[in-house]
């Protein structure tokens, strides 16, 4: 898949942080503006675009959407009920917790994950803003952040500060390794296992080859 | 639908916008960070003051804060209460605060039918549409058929008060009557013109007499500790209880008493202490009123006639009492559900006679006694908020006929026992909408009874903690904050010598929940009642003033360890809150109100028969407290499922092995739950302890785990309330009889 041996362009890095801010949205709760993106065909495209250069099929979650009902608030409503189950509250219980700190060995919420998230974060410069509600560890925070700091990357290499760059893709890499990785798969299989529809199973299908990208290949050269 | 018809090739995407461009699109401009100063310090701690809320005592903790997540807990050592530890119950908070079950966002229902067993499709909605969607509900319900239409079943507390009394509605229904009514209306009548004193001296008592009770057993903290000192200085206990529970283990006398048959016991041990004179004269003389209407009454109660009844010997009984009246101070131990508590039909005169056997040795407000409230006087909810008096409040009936028992009626502690069949009957109107704060449905006397009456309103919005089976049912559920996510000052009441204020400071809310307190606001004004909401109405406001009533300020209180106050002198009260000022032994409002001044025997309603052989008892384990605990992992690892206890022999009786399931059926309902046996316990009777039989699988750890007790227990018509004559409208929560076979 990702693994094709050669250096990342600056540009298909640019195609791979676009596609974990895809994910990042995916897996935060829709709302209406969003799902409109979904339905106008804008965002399946755009995704399908950003994953061609990596080697990654788009045909799954295209379809997905297509199988949406094709009025706005009826999507809207079906998209809702079904991130509810999967990762808010459920009956019989939440398939899916988006949360790290769910995938240890007691799994309660707040962890020693969400306090190491919320550290990586702060040490980037960064704090959860104070309308986003919801637990550091979760799936698209950890997602967005990757992202943000692949971003930082591709600009401070830009800026002809290849040191800098570097320092922000070893900060990408031991997030990912240590933050994301370790219950990914976990997560991805739940999800898998308990959608009920095609939509968020198809995400995460992306997820984990999207993040499942050794260090060498998120190396700069 | 193909959507890469109307899109552009890839090679025109990225000339046009580039990969910079798609990641805009992709992520649609959400953003969960904002700058903020880069930080590298291993660590960032804190501390937060604050009172466990699992139970009532309001044990003060310490919470120990690493980026923002407490990461251990620990009683404060400056809390006279707790004396720097928490009970099992206490360190279990943290599991429910990050309990992955938790209600996270408010949502609505997409599933219009209701029931046990089904999914009601939550879907998560912003608070917005929540509040607007419950208030639109409320106002059309109170436009439609009256503010009577819509009941709020809450505890009586201030805001939600306020919140049934602004909408109009006499229907604020409270679990009371499951719970400690009887202890209420009694000491009302007889003692403080109020309700019930939380605080004993245990520490400084000598002679501690239960019946029933097993505050060491039901882990209060304070109390445990508080009778093992005075059990170290070489106090006496003594524990009438069927069952051998936690302090009838600790006691020097363990009697096992016939359930029920307290009342005959008490009524003997009164007459001995009058007919010996062995009484406190100068208490009784200056501090009550009605001892020679009360030493008439006991007569006909000799110690030989209570042993019929009771199974307990007489001579037991006379030294007992002579014990009792002879060694102080000396107390009679009770809280709640005991042999006083709501449990059988004549608990309320159960109750009479604890309230006597105190006066009679002196031991009302005195050191090594029941103590009077003396916590701090702060500024109420009333006094800080200006509104009008509710003018618009529909007087007159009640769904759960409250109103009939005019004692109780005062308290405003209503009753769960009749609702379903308030609501069913829809006598004396009927009911359309409920908004529930953290009361579930399991704690009703027979709750499959309340599922069908609830299913019948039009909309219900619950505000709790968890996925309960009351969220099961809700329209609209509003996340609730713990009590580690609200901050106030606790004046607290169980310490009877030193009711320090404890300082609770707030853990910024872990999800997106909102604290009952907000929502009330919130749904006033949406239901355009803003005369009720005056400007600044808030948790917070309500605090500032309470602590310029203090004299302090929060930073000053967490200087000071988290506590405010020092350590007082007992000032001995010489009147009381009864029309006559004095202890009121033969209770006036009591008769004035058509009940029996006087404690009198009256038979408990369960009557064993060959159908129905055994009395049922119900208890709770230390480390249970419902709601609160019953999903936590750790707990439910080591207790998964409640028990019922039997006799050996009983067992034998029926070929019933240990370990071994049994079905427990009163004329109720039935339950299943495996066998315990054990010594400790009377033959005649089953124990099941309470907290069990979840029937939300939104309760990932409590689901299915056990029975629910509550299965066994007759719910109640107002007309069956009126015919049983308590004043306190007692659910009788043990008044049952049983049978159990084999599963």
């Amino acid at each position: 898949m990702m693994d094709d041996g050669m250096w990342w362009t600056t540009e298909r890095r640019r195609c791979w942080l676009a596609a974990l801010r895809g994910l990042a949205r995916g897996f935060t709760y829709p709302d209406a503006g969003w799902v409109a993106t979904l339905l106008d065909g804008q965002w399946p495209a755009t995704l399908a675009q950003v994953l061609e250069p990596l080697g990654l099929p788009a045909d799954g979650v295209r379809q997905a959407i297509e199988a949406l009902p094709a009025d706005l608030a009826a999507a809207l409503q079906a998209l809702q009920v079904e991130y509810t189950y999967l990762f808010i509250n459920a009956v019989p219980r939440v398939p899916a917790p988006p949360y790290a700190s769910a995938y240890t060995a007691q799994g309660l919420l707040m962890g020693e994950q969400a306090e190491a998230v919320l550290l990586a974060y702060r040490q980037a410069g960064l704090t959860l803003a104070k309308d986003y509600h919801d637990l550091p560890d979760h799936l698209a925070a950890e997602l967005e952040f990757l992202a943000w700091l692949g971003e930082q990357a591709v600009a401070a290499h830009e800026a002809g500060e290849d040191e800098q760059a570097q320092a922000w893709l070893s900060q990408q890499r031991v997030f990912l390794h240590e933050q994301v990785q370790p219950w990914l798969p976990t997560f991805c299989q739940r999800v898998e296992e308990a959608a009920r529809m095609p939509f968020y199973r198809n995400l995460a299908r992306l997820a984990e080859p999207l993040l499942s990208a050794t260090p060498t290949l998120m190396s700069s050269h | 639908m193909d959507v890469l018809d109307n899109t552009l090739s890839r090679r025109q995407f990225l000339k046009l916008s580039g990969a910079t461009g798609a990641a805009a699109v992709l992520g649609g401009g959400l953003t969960a960070f904002v700058p903020a100063p880069a930080y590298a310090a291993p660590e960032e701690e804190g501390i937060l003051y604050g009172t466990c809320s699992v139970c009532s005592m309001g044990c003060a903790y310490i919470a120990y804060l690493r980026h923002g997540r407490i990461v251990r807990l620990s009683g404060n050592p400056n809390d006279q209460t707790a004396e720097g530890k928490l009970c099992v119950r206490g360190y279990s908070g943290l599991r429910l605060l990050y309990d992955p079950d938790r209600l996270k966002y408010p949502m609505k229902r997409t599933n219009p039918e209701k029931g046990v067993g089904v999914d009601p499709g939550w879907v998560k909605i912003s608070w917005d549409e929540a509040l607007d969607l419950t208030a639109s509900k409320l106002k059309e319900i109170r436009d439609t058929y009256g503010p009577q239409a819509i009941m709020v079943i809450a505890r009586p507390k201030d805001w939600q008060k306020h919140l049934a009394k602004a909408i109009g509605t006499p229907n604020h229904i409270a679990h009371n009557n499951t719970c400690y009514a009887t202890h209420e209306v009694v000491w009302r009548a007889m003692v403080t013109g109020k309700g019930k004193t939380w605080t004993v001296d245990y520490e400084h008592a000598r002679y501690i007499l239960a019946f029933g009770w097993d505050g060491m057993g039901k882990s209060k903290n304070h109390w445990g500790r508080a009778v093992n000192t005075a059990l170290a200085n070489g106090a006496k206990l003594v524990v009438f209880d069927p069952r051998l529970s936690i302090t009838a283990a600790k006691a020097d006398e363990w009697i096992s008493i016939k359930p029920g048959t307290d009342l005959a016991v008490l009524l003997a041990m009164i007459r001995t202490i009058i007919n010996e004179d062995l009484y406190d004269h100068e208490f009784v003389a200056n501090h009550t009123t009605g001892f020679d209407q009360l030493k008439e009454a006991v007569q006909e109660y000799t110690p030989e006639w209570a042993v019929g009844i009771s199974e307990v010997p007489a001579e037991t009984i006379v030294r007992i009492a002579r014990e009792f009246a002879t060694t102080k101070p000396a107390v009679i131990a009770h809280h709640k559900r005991d042999a006083g508590g709501p449990n059988y039909t004549n608990a309320w005169r159960t109750a009479q006679c604890f309230v006597i056997m105190d006066a009679l040795v002196g031991s009302l407000d005195r050191p090594g006694g029941h103590i009077l409230d003396r916590k701090h006087k702060l500024p109420g909810f009333t006094d800080v908020f200006d509104f009008p008096e509710y003018p618009d409040m529909v007087k007159g009936p009640r769904i759960d006929g409250m109103e009939q028992f005019p004692i109780l009626y005062k308290t405003g502690k209503g009753s769960f026992s009749t609702l379903a069949e308030g609501i069913l009957s829809q006598d004396p109107y009927p009911a359309k909408a409920a908004v529930v704060w953290k009361h579930n449905v399991l704690a009703f006397p027979n709750p499959p009874r309340l599922v069908e009456a609830l299913k019948t309103l039009d909309f219900i919005a619950v505000s709790d903690i968890l996925p309960s089976e009351m969220a099961q049912l809700a329209d609209v559920v509003l996340p609730d904050n713990t009590f580690y996510e609200g901050s106030g000052i606790n004046p607290r009441g169980y310490h009877a010598m030193y009711p320090q204020v404890a300082l609770r400071d707030a853990l910024p809310a872990v999800h997106d929940t909102k604290g009952f307190s907000g929502v009330v606001v919130a749904l006033l004004r949406k239901m355009g009642l803003n005369e009720y909401v005056p400007e600044g109405m808030s948790g917070g406001a309500l605090m500032k003033a309470q602590l310029e009533a203090l004299g302090t300020t929060a930073e000053e209180i967490r200087g000071s360890g988290g506590m405010w106050g020092e350590p007082a002198e007992l000032k001995p009260k010489t009147e009381f809150g009864t029309p006559s000022k004095k202890i009121e032994l033969y209770a006036t409002v009591l008769e004035e109100n058509g009940y029996d001044p006087l404690p009198r025997w009256a038979e408990p309603r369960a009557v064993l028969s060959d159908q129905y052989p055994y009395h049922l008892l119900i208890w709770r384990k230390p480390w249970e407290r419902m709601s609160q605990s019953q999903n936590d992992p750790v707990l439910a690892e080591f207790y998964p499922e409640n028990e019922a206890l039997l006799h050996p022999d009983t067992a034998r009786e029926s070929g019933i092995a240990d370990g071994d399931y049994v079905w427990v059926e009163s004329g109720v309902g039935g339950i299943k739950v495996r066998v315990h046996l054990t010594q400790g316990i009377r033959p005649d009777c089953v124990a099941v302890d309470h907290g069990f039989g979840h029937w939300s699988p939104a309760l990932s750890v409590a689901y299915g785990q056990g029975s629910n007790d509550g299965d066994l227990i007759p719910n109640q018509t107002v007309a069956q309330q009126l015919d049983a004559g308590c004043p306190a409208m007692a659910a009788f929560m043990e008044d049952v009889a049983v049978k159990v076979y084999k599963a």
